[in-house]
């Protein structure tokens, strides 16, 4: 069954110089996804340790995977062991609906959230707040984002794309809405304390919270998150409801392979040995404890994950959402991740996006997004072969028919000829007679057909009088020197 | 100078939590502790001058209930001290605390963390909700590497919530600048002791 994820309607030619045309993003997004790098490459200097443990992760992960079907019932019993609720969602719209129902049921009107690609993917604020539930997200960057009413840029990054003038002005609207104190400056401490005092009374009035989940485990019914800011530990302990919405991946099997895997996400995503908190959840609180939530319901989520199961796809299905992917990627940190239209930016969601919707939207994004300069697949700590499937996505799209038939005709006569060496010359010596049209002071500026895309951002120096093979020819039977 | 040269954990243990921004202090024997914890409040805690209490939520490792907290803390100004405990709901006093003592489960030598359960003698929020949190160490409890702590919590060991916590709350989200404290405590130390 096919998932369904959000989609931006906009062209990709307009979302691409949206991008390029957005200084503060670019510059933003530079600084940010070079911090994230640099950071991933020095952690594991000295640590071998991490090293091996990121091996060890892969084989669990991949093990995982291919378990799958046998993970969720396991974790299903041991969460309802331990007093938990389990729901099985095969699309965005069952687990919409779970969730909206659980609200309802309690008659919650106040909801804490922490930061969930699964939550964007499944527009799960959108459709609470039509029931009439606030929603606050807690983590900063998805605070930010939610005033502009904004989607995240980056998986770790939600608010990269924004700069420090642009937050402030939000906050002042913000603090003027409420009738409470502004920002006292645009310095990054000032507009995060702003944060940190709007936020605090959100915690403590909240009726429900929602989570996502790094990891959960089949043998103990857990369900671990990363942060940073400390806000799962807020949202994990303070309402009376908690719900956790986790991707069917992101079950592994035993508790000793959450050892190894625990430590991959803020290793490869931010450069730190281990996030400053990582929570786990195992159940409600006991009745003689006054901290977590009176009921825990864990809803699972399929949305399109079993499509890439036993297919060459699916070690996409071990990715920790790291972002090691983008922050690497030449065409993300020129364009910032609005560009992509998906939930999913950067290599990943290239792969993930059309993988996850049985190609129902951006199908573009293989064939526009990507230079195949292998960075990703580098950068990548679960080892998943990104350019790669890449390569396989544009095949298939070809297969599909997704690619319009003159391209495809224009694609596979330019393979046919550059396959010979007789192809090529004969080739060359086209383009020296046709360029004449298109040259202006000794430089090729536009060409016809399919070639046309490729000067509309660039030129190229037209193909020489006479080339070194041709030169060859005439000289090195004994002729002139 | 440590008390304890020899012991490889403490070392990587003080060295990694310090990295991630915390502070260290080492005490062996209970008035070195408490000089410990009298120096962690000083370092740690910035009371609003004008406020009439300052309210103080902590909880300690069993071998460390004997001890009067309560009469530590006092000396220090006008402080209120409130200790976890069954059935006490002390959410308000944790929001409003000037500062969160805890003990901890284990803790993690080489990424320079603590581990922390909820339970009925246990709480989270000391640690979470107030601006400045302390976490007291036993050196025992320091084990190498986080597999190995989480392999103590098999089976019926585990609890609803835990948490591992590995320095202060920080957050780059703005333009990739690090502040610290944002939800939580922006002021961690750790003090390793032995009784």
């Amino acid at each position: 069954m096919a998932g369904i994820l959000p989609a931006d309607p906009t062209p990709w030619t307009k979302r691409r110089d949206a991008g390029l045309s957005d200084v503060t993003m670019r510059r933003t997004i530079g600084i940010v996804t070079k911090r994230f790098s640099t950071g991933q490459h020095n952690v594991f200097s000295g640590y071998p340790e991490g090293s091996l443990a990121r091996q060890a992760a892969v084989v669990a992960k991949r093990q995982a995977i291919r378990d799958m079907d046998k993970l969720w019932p396991r974790f299903r019993a041991n969460v309802e062991a331990r007093g938990g609720r389990t729901y099985y969602a095969r699309d965005a719209q069952e687990a919409v609906t779970i969730v909206v129902k659980i609200a309802q049921n309690h008659q919650v009107q106040r909801v804490i959230k922490t930061k969930s690609m699964l939550t964007e993917e499944l527009q799960l604020n959108h459709a609470l707040e039509t029931q009439g539930v606030l929603v606050v997200e807690t983590d900063l960057g998805e605070y930010i984002i939610q005033r502009a009413q904004e989607t995240p840029s980056h998986i770790l990054a939600p608010a990269a794309h924004k700069n420090r003038d642009q937050i402030e002005t939000l906050f002042r609207d913000d603090a003027g809405g409420r009738g409470i104190a502004p920002p006292q400056s645009n310095d990054a401490q000032s507009l995060t304390l702003y944060a940190r005092q709007c936020l605090r009374e959100e915690f403590l009035q909240a009726d429900m919270g929602i989570t996502g989940g790094n990891f959960a485990v089949a043998e103990t019914g857990t369900v671990v998150l990363i942060t940073n800011e400390g806000n799962a530990d807020m949202v994990t302990t303070l309402p009376q409801i908690l719900v956790s919405v986790v991707g069917i991946e992101k079950i592994v099997d035993t508790w000793e392979n959450l050892g190894v895997l625990i430590q991959q996400p803020a290793m490869n995503g931010i450069g730190q040995r281990l996030s400053s908190y990582t929570t786990f959840v195992s159940g409600p609180r006991r009745e003689s404890m006054v901290e977590g939530p009176a009921e825990w319901h864990v809803v699972v989520v399929d949305n399109g994950r079993h499509l890439l199961r036993d297919t060459v796809f699916e070690d996409v299905l071990s990715c920790i959402r790291c972002g090691a992917c983008l922050n690497v990627c030449p065409v993300f940190r020129q364009v910032g991740g609005h560009a992509y239209g998906s939930v999913y930016s950067g290599p990943i969601g290239i792969v993930e996006t059309p993988l996850l919707t049985d190609w129902s939207i951006l199908p573009e994004l293989p064939t526009v997004a990507c230079t195949v300069c292998h960075a990703c697949g580098e950068a990548c700590p679960m080892e998943i072969d990104l350019p790669h499937h890449v390569i396989q996505l544009r095949q298939e799209k070809v297969r599909r028919r997704l690619v319009a038939a003159s391209v495809t005709r224009s694609y596979r006569w330019w393979a046919q000829l550059w396959s010979t060496a007789g192809g090529y010359r004969r080739s060359l010596r086209w383009a020296r007679w046709g360029q004449r049209l298109y040259q202006r002071q000794g430089t090729l500026r536009s060409a016809p057909g399919i070639a046309r895309g490729w000067f509309m951002s660039r030129n190229m120096p037209p193909v020489a009088a006479e080339t070194f093979h041709e030169w060859w020819d005439k000289h090195r039977m004994g002729g002139p020197s | 100078m440590s008390y304890w040269p020899d012991d490889g954990n403490v070392e990587a243990f003080s060295q990694r939590w310090v990295q991630s921004g915390g502070m260290v202090w080492e005490a062996k024997g209970l008035g070195a502790l408490t000089e410990a914890v009298g120096e962690a409040w000083q370092q740690l805690v910035v009371p609003d001058p004008a406020a009439v209490v300052w309210p103080v939520i902590y909880w300690v490792n069993q071998e460390l209930e004997t001890i009067d907290w309560s009469q530590i803390f006092e000396t220090r100004g006008p402080v209120e001290a409130w200790q976890w405990g069954p059935g006490k709901d002390l959410r308000s006093v944790a929001s409003r605390a000037v500062l969160g003592m805890t003990g901890c489960a284990w803790a993690v030598a080489a990424t320079g963390s603590v581990a922390i359960y909820a339970s009925e003698d246990t709480g989270l929020w000391p640690s979470i909700l107030p601006p400045a949190h302390l976490v007291l160490v036993a050196r025992p409890r320091i084990v190498g590497t986080v597999a190995e702590g989480l392999s103590q919590m098999a089976g019926d060991c585990l609890p609803p919530l835990f948490k591992i916590v590995t320095g202060p709350s920080m957050t780059a989200d703005i333009e990739g600048t690090l502040v610290i404290g944002v939800h939580g405590p922006g002021r961690v130390g750790a003090i390793v002791y032995e009784v």
